[in-house]
């Protein structure tokens, strides 16, 4: 026999949470992150009650973009999410700071059931997850856990080998009849000066959301001065132009 | 002290299992916590006593709690060890890292989530962190005696 309480203990814990909102990617690099703590730092300036759970076991980097160094604290029930800028938040990196994160197989599997089934959200109306890239074992035991709660927001970059890969991801989201909400496509255009300059040439983003029935397509800008922003450790939504697009897919994942 | 919360996902745990198979009270039930955990066994057995006396079908049942000690094999260099072997030098690398609990105690990140001794723990022999855990991780309901 192998009964694994930690799955009850999962439950328990995510009770609280309405609605997950899974941001994920085929490919690394896409800006994934971004959007992801983007997106639960405007749902929260909405007035939605919002966590955000880094999943990307091997190079978190939401708590780069939110600035946040505090750890969390035990009790009873397990492990509280810090509070940062007004967000339930939670990653390993709070638990191992910048040690080496050589997790492989099995661990892995067991490492991202831990931390649902010790992590207590708050009443929460969306805990935003970011996903790593890929389809490994923390995707798939996220499904697992949050099928009957969550949909997805898939993003990609117009490059063929990005769409190619997304490819993948799709179906599987699929397979699983997880709801994919709106496929993004970051760096989709750079303005410059009048012009709107298409980096990776004509996008098939439209072919890719017909062909997995997806209602939306939400193309970003590339904008030089959001990494401004986080080098200057400021929020991304000070970026207009980036406030008026994550907004957009706020609309979309709260339609 | 998240040996609580542990329990109630035990309890959970059985009496969905109970629920499934039609059981009407289960007897008695194996657990098996592996070192690495760094569980207090009392305080989960207090947990387990408390809580399962609010369920009917599990009222009277006999928790047996085994601990299974941690073997650590390095890929690269073949050596074994265990975790007394590597106490000292775990705690100093995560001394940075403890967590406080509600009252005041600090625990190693590992009391939450033992996989996260990768991110803490190298092989005493070679230093690579290339190794496997060969038991003492597991946190499982081992063997259930039950009545219809």
């Amino acid at each position: 026999m192998y009964l694994d309480p930690r799955y009850e203990m999962a439950k328990l814990k995510l009770g609280k949470v309405k609605k997950a909102i899974l941001v994920a990617s085929g490919k690394g690099g896409v800006g994934k992150s971004l959007i992801a703590t983007s997106l639960a730092l405007i749902l929260k300036e909405k007035g939605f009650k919002v966590g955000l759970l880094d999943l990307d076991i091997h190079g978190p980097s939401t708590n780069l973009i939110l600035r946040v160094r505090k750890k969390p604290t035990g009790d009873r029930k397990g492990l509280k999410p810090i509070n940062a800028n007004g967000l339930e938040y939670m990653s390993l990196t709070l638990l191992v700071g910048e040690k080496p994160l050589a997790f492989r197989g099995e661990t892995k599997e067991k490492l991202v059931l831990s931390i649902f089934a010790e992590t207590s959200w708050d009443l929460l109306d969306f805990l935003v997850v970011d996903l790593p890239p890929g389809t490994g074992d923390e995707v798939v035991v996220t499904l697992r856990l949050l099928r009957e709660k969550a949909l997805a927001v898939v993003v990609t970059i117009p490059s063929i080998l990005s769409l190619n890969v997304v490819r993948r991801l799709l179906r599987l989201l699929t397979d699983e009849k997880i709801l994919i909400r709106c496929l993004v496509e970051n760096m989709s255009y750079l303005r410059y000066g009048n012009s709107v300059i298409e980096l990776f040439g004509r996008s098939e983003a439209y072919t890719l959301a017909e062909e997995f029935g997806i209602k939306d397509v939400l193309k970003l800008p590339l904008n030089p001065e959001l990494e401004e922003l986080l080098r200057r450790g400021e929020s991304p939504l000070l970026s207009q132009e980036w406030k008026r697009c994550m907004s957009r897919l706020a609309d979309l994942v709260t339609s | 002290m998240h040996e609580w919360s542990i329990a109630e996902g035990i309890i959970r745990t059985l009496v969905s299992y109970a629920k499934e198979r039609g059981l009407r009270r289960l007897i008695e039930v194996e657990i098996s916590v592996g070192e690495l955990s760094m569980l207090d066994v009392g305080i989960l057995e207090e947990a387990l006593r408390m809580l399962s006396e609010e369920e009917k079908m599990l009222r009277g049942a006999k928790f047996t709690i085994k601990t299974k000690p941690v073997l650590f094999r390095c890929n690269i260099c073949g050596s074994k060890w265990t975790l007394r072997d590597m106490k000292s030098s775990l705690e100093k690398e995560a001394q940075e890292y403890l967590l406080e609990d509600e009252e005041g105690g600090l625990d190693l990140p590992l009391h939450y989530m033992p996989d996260l001794v990768y991110a803490f723990a190298r092989c005493p022999n070679c230093g690579s962190r290339d190794f496997e855990i060969e038991q003492g991780r597991e946190l499982i309901v081992e063997k259930i005696t039950s009545e219809r």
